[in-house]
């Protein structure tokens, strides 16, 4: 008995297979996973966070691993929107999935520039804003904290392409569901969530904080209920697909985001443990639709409070 | 042309090998035909060492045997903390959950009819046993191994030097074995008997070792690959966890990412912090 079940999805127009995708930063520029597994089975690969120009990164170490999870200060580093455009995109041929571009900036303006400019470029299928950064005219107070300045923001990226526009949420806000309505209101077309949690190791011995940012993201595992939790409460308050992410490693992980409202699901930090996880969790979605008597996956969005 | 092929991979090897050596370290031999089949000297394999979720991340270790007709590759660890205290419990028929070869291996091998110098620190000398095996098929004799620990305990095998005819010196911290005091000292000696410059030396362990001897490389004029450590999410480039800073013919400085661009790098361009 072979019960035909329905896995694709629709965000704002990037049309995906299924609804398994990678998070920011975790993923390279989705050639780095290649050689491991045929990545165009996924629903949609998300880039490293671009800037206009290269970014060095934050002083190592840049990362340590703490109970179920990892903390990191990679501070962005990345080559910058040129060195992308010439010498990465051509390398995506073989990549034949969506190709979501993160991109970062200090200022509005650095935003719109790098819209603009993605804008024209085929490979490109949506624009994800990582708005974890300190805004600089702002007084390095960052743009995700402030629901005025994430509705400005995503205003100010619409005009600037006509590509889907994806705001991702931190969690490192008193209150996300008004930042999740600012970036509905400013006329985003989806939502991810959530970026890494504000944490700290310090060395005993030393008597100095392990990273040598000091402060760094937590992400893995030990985020997941936090995440599920913020998804819960996001989904219910806006009327724009939320695509989940925080801790996934497995299709039961993946569900119960499907399940808090998300349309997608985004694997993080589990894919440098496990590479071919996604893989793993598109596989176990169909089989708990097959299971379920799910026909369409679609179905379970947001089940658990609908 | 023929382009090398070189593909990494993510197995489930059975341990054939799992050997408690000396008072510190572990020596694991595991048949992965797959990776043995392109692995080089140099590069590292990423275990993961636990299935649950904590420790989360795999380890890096890297090659201390590769042997492409068996199919057999064999690290040797210490047991540093959980990870490795984990993997010290596998026995002889238990499978790993390896990736690999990780890394760029070493290549720069085509002085020939130089003196070649490895230097190894504490399990630092790890990978010189696959180096010097590598050299040793590409026909090189002109091989010294210098090794170096606190104590005799913590110097690594000397067996597969041996084997090779390669002779071995080694310098204890407390003197129980060989020359009392650093390995980087018999370096500096090695070197001052030298009269030529044609000389390479490659170096893996602590890093004050390592900028000790990149210290000494740079004044004698002598070319030195380290082998550098750096803790690792990812281990294939995709997280740039693993950041060293180094310092280009012009002077900027960048970071590389450890797992890719290394581990070996000219010591010249390491930006010893
Ligand atoms: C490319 C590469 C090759 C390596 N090859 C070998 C090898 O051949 N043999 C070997 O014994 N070890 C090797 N290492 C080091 C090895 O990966 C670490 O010792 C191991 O990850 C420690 O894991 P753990 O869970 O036991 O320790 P943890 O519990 O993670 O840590 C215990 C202590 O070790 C320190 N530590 C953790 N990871 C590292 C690291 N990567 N480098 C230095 N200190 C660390 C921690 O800060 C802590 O103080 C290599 C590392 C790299 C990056
Ligand atoms: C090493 C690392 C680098 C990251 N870099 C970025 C980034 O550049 N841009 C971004 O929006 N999120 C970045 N993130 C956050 C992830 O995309 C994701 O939101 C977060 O890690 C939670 O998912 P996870 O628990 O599955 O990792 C990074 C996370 C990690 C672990
Ligand atoms: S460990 Fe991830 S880039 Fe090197």
């Amino acid at each position: 008995m072979s019960i035909e079940v329905d896995l694709s999805i629709d965000i704002a127009g990037i049309k995906m297979q299924n609804p398994v995708i990678t998070a920011s930063g975790t993923f390279g520029f989705g050639l780095d996973y290649l050689h491991y597994y045929d990545v165009n089975k996924l629903g949609a690969v998300v880039v490293k966070s671009i800037t206009k120009n290269k970014r060095e990164g934050n002083p190592p170490p840049r990362i340590i691993e703490t109970p179920a999870g990892l903390l990191n200060s990679i501070g962005l580093a990345n080559p910058g929107i040129d060195f992308f455009i010439k010498e990465v995109i051509p390398q995506m041929d073989s990549i034949r999935i969506p190709v979501i571009v993160s991109i970062a900036g200090d200022e509005i303006e650095e935003y719109v520039e790098l819209a603009s400019r993605l804008d024209k470029q085929d490979r490109v299928a949506a624009l994800e804003l990582n708005i974890s950064c300190p805004n600089v005219k702002k007084g390095g107070l960052e743009f995700s904290t402030s629901a005025e300045q994430v509705e400005k923001l995503t205003v100010s990226v619409r005009k600037a392409t006509s590509l889907p526009i994806i705001v991702k949420l931190s969690p490192n806000v008193t209150d996300i569901v008004e930042i999740a309505q600012a970036a509905a209101a400013g006329g985003a077309h989806a939502l991810s969530l959530i970026n890494t949690v504000l944490g700290m190791v310090i060395d005993v011995k030393m008597r100095k904080p392990v990273l040598g940012n000091k402060k760094g993201g937590l992400a893995g595992p030990a985020i997941r209920p936090i995440a599920v939790r913020m998804v819960w409460d996001v989904s219910q308050a806006v009327d724009i697909p939320v695509i989940g992410m925080g801790g996934i490693c497995t299709a039961e992980d993946a569900l119960q985001f499907i399940m808090a409202g998300a349309s997608a699901v985004a694997v993080g930090t589990w894919n440098f443990v496990n590479p071919t996880a996604p893989l793993d969790i598109i596989d176990g979605l169909k089989e708990f639709c097959i299971k379920e008597g799910v026909k369409d996956i679609k179905e379970l969005i947001g089940c658990s409070w609908k | 042309m023929l382009k090398k092929e070189r593909r990494k991979m993510r197995v489930r090897a059975q341990i054939v090998e799992h050997l408690k050596i000396g008072r510190a370290y572990y020596l694991l031999g595991l048949h992965a035909p797959e990776i043995a089949r392109t692995a080089e000297a140099g590069q590292f394999i990423n275990i993961r060492c636990a299935e649950t979720l904590d420790p989360l991340l795999r380890r890096p270790f890297s090659f201390y045997s590769i042997d492409r007709d068996a199919g057999i590759i064999k690290i040797l660890y210490e047991v540093k903390g959980r990870g490795t205290e984990i993997l010290s419990k596998y026995k002889v028929g238990d499978f790993l959950d390896i990736m690999g070869p990780l890394g760029r291996g070493i290549d720069e091998l085509d002085n020939g009819g130089i003196q070649v110098i490895l230097l190894g620190g504490g399990v630092g000398g790890a990978p010189m046993a696959a180096l010097a095996e590598k050299l040793h098929e590409c026909g090189m004799r002109a091989i010294r191994v210098l090794l170096g620990a606190s104590t005799m305990d913590r110097l690594i095998p000397f067996d597969v030097f041996k084997s090779l005819g390669i002779e071995v010196s080694a310098a204890t911290e407390d003197g129980s074995l060989g020359y009392k005091g650093f390995v980087t000292d018999l370096l500096k000696k090695q070197l001052e008997k030298f009269e030529r410059k044609d000389c390479l030396v490659y170096a893996c362990g602590p890093k004050e070792m390592l900028k000790a001897a990149a210290e000494i490389c740079r004044n004698k004029g002598v070319k030195c690959i380290v082998l550098m450590d750096a803790l690792m999410a990812c281990g294939v480039g995709a997280c740039q966890g693993c950041a060293l800073k180094v310092r280009d013919e012009d002077g900027v400085e960048t970071y590389v990412r450890v797992c890719t661009e290394g581990p070996n790098f000219d010591a010249r361009e390491v930006v010893w912090e």
